[in-house]
């Protein structure tokens, strides 16, 4: 037998599924057949006659096909805009929620309460490995492959995005990574840690409580609003600004930058600590400036701070080059 | 072999073979020819099953002018054959269980095992 022949006797039996389904069990022993061939110097005939008999081939695909749904469903591509999908999840299914992406944004917001929807693209040269197991939702983009010469992106789609809404209290710790994109979380209390990270993308977090909060850009601003924790907060950019108001940590609270301003407004902690360099730092902090043991240090720049106090029992740290300090105390 | 048990001793063995680089259907079957005879019948499934799981993710590389697909583990995957390695702890212990209980019989004779 041909390795057509035998090629489209697997199909007429495999005739019951999907042309998907054929098509892909065609391809697999069409490539078989070949490196059979190129590796082993078999003719086609040789290299056929080394496969089990195509019924029993045909028997064992039909009965190994998946029986009942998973826990999540991945919409098909012909639902909705082409190359979105979208899956669903019961928020009790997910405490740890886990997004790593590249060259697109991430927006996080209140849905309702019955459910975590996750929605992102996935087209030739933008696929994602999702999985949710043992209650950790996992969505990673996976690296292009340079190989596939067949890529091409599709340019009048709708922008990268990957969209989580997740009810307003949600009982989970998340995780979320992208690059040379914007991240926006809105409106949400995580029982678990926030951990929010991007570069070249400036990130705005409004509404939001966590246990611990670690948010970190490059190259971009950093705006938070309204943000408490029970834990450190810290905010983190280089050559980007950092704006907090609102923010209150129950420990520290740590922004860190350079080249940039820091201002931060109505925050509260106990610890709280500024570096930048090249830029002014300006705050205004509660209580009186004897409750803190205060270290600062600019060069280059006004200091409304001594630069050792010995106060206490709250600690405030402020450091810069090439700029000014001006904190203020509420007390 | 059982048939279950064997699907899933398979599914086991195409993760570590993938665990030790990326692969493609004829080399896998070759690969594991030295431990356990498993035909392309048997392998296409398996390889659909994970690959479906997310255990594997697959690419095409070009070969010799045609594009090859190719098997990569994930880390659900290699999350799975831990999991599975684990497991086995257990099905040792029911084994060393069997083995035992069945020896026993043996030396007390067939007296204790009542008749049919």
């Amino acid at each position: 037998m041909t390795k057509e022949m035998f090629l489209n006797a697997l199909k007429n039996a495999l005739h019951t599924l999907t042309p998907e389904e054929q098509e892909g069990a065609v391809t697999y022993f069409d490539e078989v057949l070949e490196d059979l061939m190129q590796e082993e110097g078999l003719t086609q005939e040789a290299a056929v006659a080394r496969m089990d008999k195509i019924s029993t081939i045909a028997e064992r695909i039909l009965e190994d096909r998946p029986a009942g749904a998973p826990e999540t469903t991945p919409t098909n591509d012909d639902e909705g805009l082409p190359g979105l999908k979208e899956i669903t999840a019961r928020p009790q299914a997910v405490k740890h929620v886990n997004i790593r992406a590249r060259n697109m944004r991430i927006i996080v917001r209140v849905g309702n309460t019955e459910e975590i929807i996750l929605r992102y693209p996935e087209e030739n040269d933008t696929k994602f490995d999702f999985s949710l197991e043992n209650g950790l939702l996992s969505l990673v983009q996976r690296p292009s492959d340079i190989l596939n010469l067949f890529a091409f992106r599709i340019f009048y789609r709708q922008p990268y995005e990957i969209e989580l809404t997740v009810p307003s209290d949600f009982a989970a710790a998340a995780d979320i990574k992208t690059a040379n994109s914007p991240i926006r979380i809105d409106g949400i209390a995580f029982w678990g840690a926030l951990t929010a990270a991007t570069s070249n993308g400036n990130i705005k977090v409004e509404n939001v409580s966590a246990q611990d909060m670690q948010i970190t850009t490059s190259n971009a601003s950093l705006v938070v609003t309204n943000i408490a924790s029970r834990s450190d907060i810290v905010l983190k950019s280089s050559n980007g600004r950092v704006t907090a108001t609102h923010a209150e940590s129950e420990k520290t609270l740590r922004i860190t930058t350079s080249n940039s301003h820091i201002e931060c407004a109505k925050c509260r902690a106990v610890d709280f600590t500024f570096a930048t360099s090249n830029a002014r730092i300006s705050a205004v902090l509660p209580d009186q400036m004897t409750d803190y043991a205060v270290t600062s240090r600019t060069s280059n720049g006004s200091n409304s701070l001594p630069t050792q106090y010995d106060g206490g029992p709250k600690r405030l740290q402020a450091t810069t080059s090439n700029g000014s300090i001006d904190i203020q105390f509420e007390g | 072999m059982d048939v279950q048990l064997k699907r899933g001793l398979l599914e086991a063995c195409v993760l570590a073979l993938l665990n030790r680089e990326d692969s493609y259907g004829y080399k896998l079957s070759q690969d594991a020819a030295g431990i356990v005879e498993i035909s392309e019948s048997t392998l296409y499934p398996i390889l659909k099953r994970l690959e479906s799981a997310g255990a594997v993710d697959v690419y095409r590389k070009e070969y010799s002018g045609r594009l090859r697909k190719y098997y990569r583990l994930t880390p659900p995957g290699r999350r799975r054959m831990e999991e599975f390695l684990r497991e086995w702890a257990e099905i040792t212990k029911v084994y060393d269980f069997i083995l035992e209980e069945s020896t026993r019989h043996k030396e007390t004779g067939k007296g204790d095992v009542p008749n049919d």
